[in-house]
């Protein structure tokens, strides 16, 4: 097995509306905030991790490819040398899948961790608000008594630098299938993500995102 | 063999330390993925036969080397003083030195705790397709270590030209370092080419840049170091197969302190037999230079 060859996306997301990517509280710190986005803990910038993405991506596929009900709802790891998800985005080392696994090789796509650009960078050190602090609210049908809970998000408007990278190997057929599933697979999970959410609260109007000035590792502009 | 110092620069945080023997095996991947077994079968026989061709240290903050183990001393003078107990403590937490005291050709730096890592606790969550709720036993907790200062430096011992070695650490690294790296862990970047240091020409006491075993044939009195176990974990395409661990193995770390009166440019060798495939081996060798 070997590696032919390397397809870089890099480009900007747009956060079009409220971005909520949860920070997890393990800790409970009195005024605190009860729904943290994930942020820098050095320097407090939000950022969007690639685990995030790429999860969303390998979930909206695999609606596509209709393996939800294949797999009970569960992530595909059948590990097959062709399955389109775990040959792009890897498969887990079961006893199952082991056999196949050196047929399949490892993860073509790595996604990074998307850092806000050097531009909003500058203007959150300068102390502009990227954040924002919206209270949502559950109603009790018959008294009206209020639940409500406050949620952080991302504004609109904020910009995160984006880069993937995907991996061609040769594992006997000269690169074809890999080739073949970039367009198939990774450009079809991004054109899906754009459609669909990330984070939490994407029914209700959080997390849409759009991809700007994507280009390759030739500087060619990708259009989705 | 030249000892080259070559400085990266994170990008993201790592899910996996950066330690010589991690950093040997992306390279020995790197290998493997741009020259096809036929490339890193010649690489791995060349650094098994003893006279290897390349040899990594650990990663420290640009400017800066690891902490030699002291010699342990028999406190002789009772009543310190608050000043002195304060110095004495302060010596003890240090974690790194200038490297310009023990090799020369690199700037003098100052700040011996620049760099250290902050290790983060992150939720991570596996959600079910069909209610696009939690998974039942889906939530897990990944720890992140995020650098303090961007740039690090490592050492590359190595007969090959600086040319060979920049190539091989940029293909180290291109696929991301350690565990995550598919999810935006380990993105690190080559700042510049390999640097040729000088270490200092004389002096028989020794300090290891990196993880290593010692040899029962080799000439070494006198060791002090800190140890630490390593159950390495297969990657690429072994990284799915039935058993992706190697076996354990006992390693001395960065920082191993030791005399000896023969000039030596590392110590260790590759391990063996640490996996049922026998291609598979673990790097236990490391550059080491003269601090006294």
């Amino acid at each position: 097995m070997k590696q032919i060859g390397n397809k870089k996306i890099t480009g900007t997301i747009v956060v079009k509306t409220g971005l909520h990517v949860g920070a997890g509280t393990d800790k409970v710190e009195i005024g605190g905030m009860d729904n943290p986005i994930i942020r820098n803990p050095l320097n407090r910038e939000p950022y969007i991790p690639g685990s995030s993405l790429k999860g969303k991506m390998r979930s909206l596929l695999e609606w596509k490819f209709d393996l939800v009900e294949k797999n009970a709802g569960r992530v595909c790891s059948c590990g097959e040398p062709d399955c389109k998800i775990c040959r792009v985005f890897g498969a887990g080392n079961t006893a199952k899948t082991s056999e196949s696994a050196k047929k399949r090789g490892p993860s073509r796509l790595i996604v990074r961790d998307a850092a806000l650009t050097e531009d909003w960078s500058r203007q959150f050190k300068e102390g502009k608000t990227l954040v924002e602090e919206k209270s949502e609210n559950s109603l009790n049908r018959i008294t009206a008594e209020a639940n409500p809970r406050p949620i952080e998000r991302v504004v609109p408007g904020v910009e995160f630098s984006f880069e993937m990278i995907y991996r061609i190997l040769d594992t006997g057929d000269g690169g074809k299938t890999d080739g073949e599933y970039f367009d198939l697979v990774v450009l079809e999970g991004l054109r899906l993500l754009q459609n669909d959410y990330l984070g939490g609260g994407g029914t209700r109007g959080n997390g849409r995102i759009g991809f700007k000035d994507l280009k390759d590792e030739s500087n060619k502009e990708i259009k989705l | 063999m030249t000892l080259y110092r070559i400085t990266l620069r994170l990008c993201s945080p790592l899910a996996t330390p950066l330690k010589g023997d991690t950093i040997w095996g992306h390279i020995a991947w790197g290998i493997a993925n741009h020259e096809g077994d036929e490339g890193i079968g010649e690489f791995l026989s060349r650094e098994k036969s003893g006279d290897p061709s390349l040899v990594v240290s650990s990663a420290f903050p640009t400017g800066m080397l690891c902490r030699p183990i002291p010699e342990p001393q028999e406190r002789t003078k009772s009543g310190l003083s608050a000043e002195e107990y304060a110095k004495i403590k302060l010596n003890k937490k240090l974690k790194y030195l200038a490297a310009a005291d023990y090799v020369s050709g690199v700037a003098e730096m100052s700040g011996d705790e620049a760099g250290s890592f902050k290790a983060v606790p992150v939720l991570h969550n596996t959600i079910d397709r069909s209610s696009n709720a939690v998974l039942e036993g889906g939530l897990y907790m990944v720890q992140e270590e995020w650098a303090g200062t961007a740039d690090w430096d490592i050492y590359v011992l190595s007969s090959d030209p600086a040319e060979r070695v920049q190539e091989l650490c940029e293909w180290a690294f291109e696929n991301g370092y350690g565990a995550d790296a598919s999810t935006g862990k380990g993105k690190i970047l080559v700042k510049n080419s390999p640097e040729p240091v000088e270490a200092r020409k004389t002096g028989s006491v020794y300090m290891a840049l990196g993880p290593f075993v010692k040899e029962s044939n080799t000439i070494i009195t006198d060791l002090r170091g800190d140890i630490f176990i390593r159950s390495g974990r297969l990657g690429g395409d072994f990284a799915s197969i039935v058993v992706p661990y190697k076996k354990t193995v006992l390693l001395y770390d960065a920082g191993a302190v030791f005399t000896s009166e023969k000039r030596l440019g590392y110590v260790g060798k590759i391990l063996p037999n640490v996996h049922m495939d026998p291609r598979i081996c673990q790097s236990a060798f490391t550059p080491v230079i003269p601090i006294a």
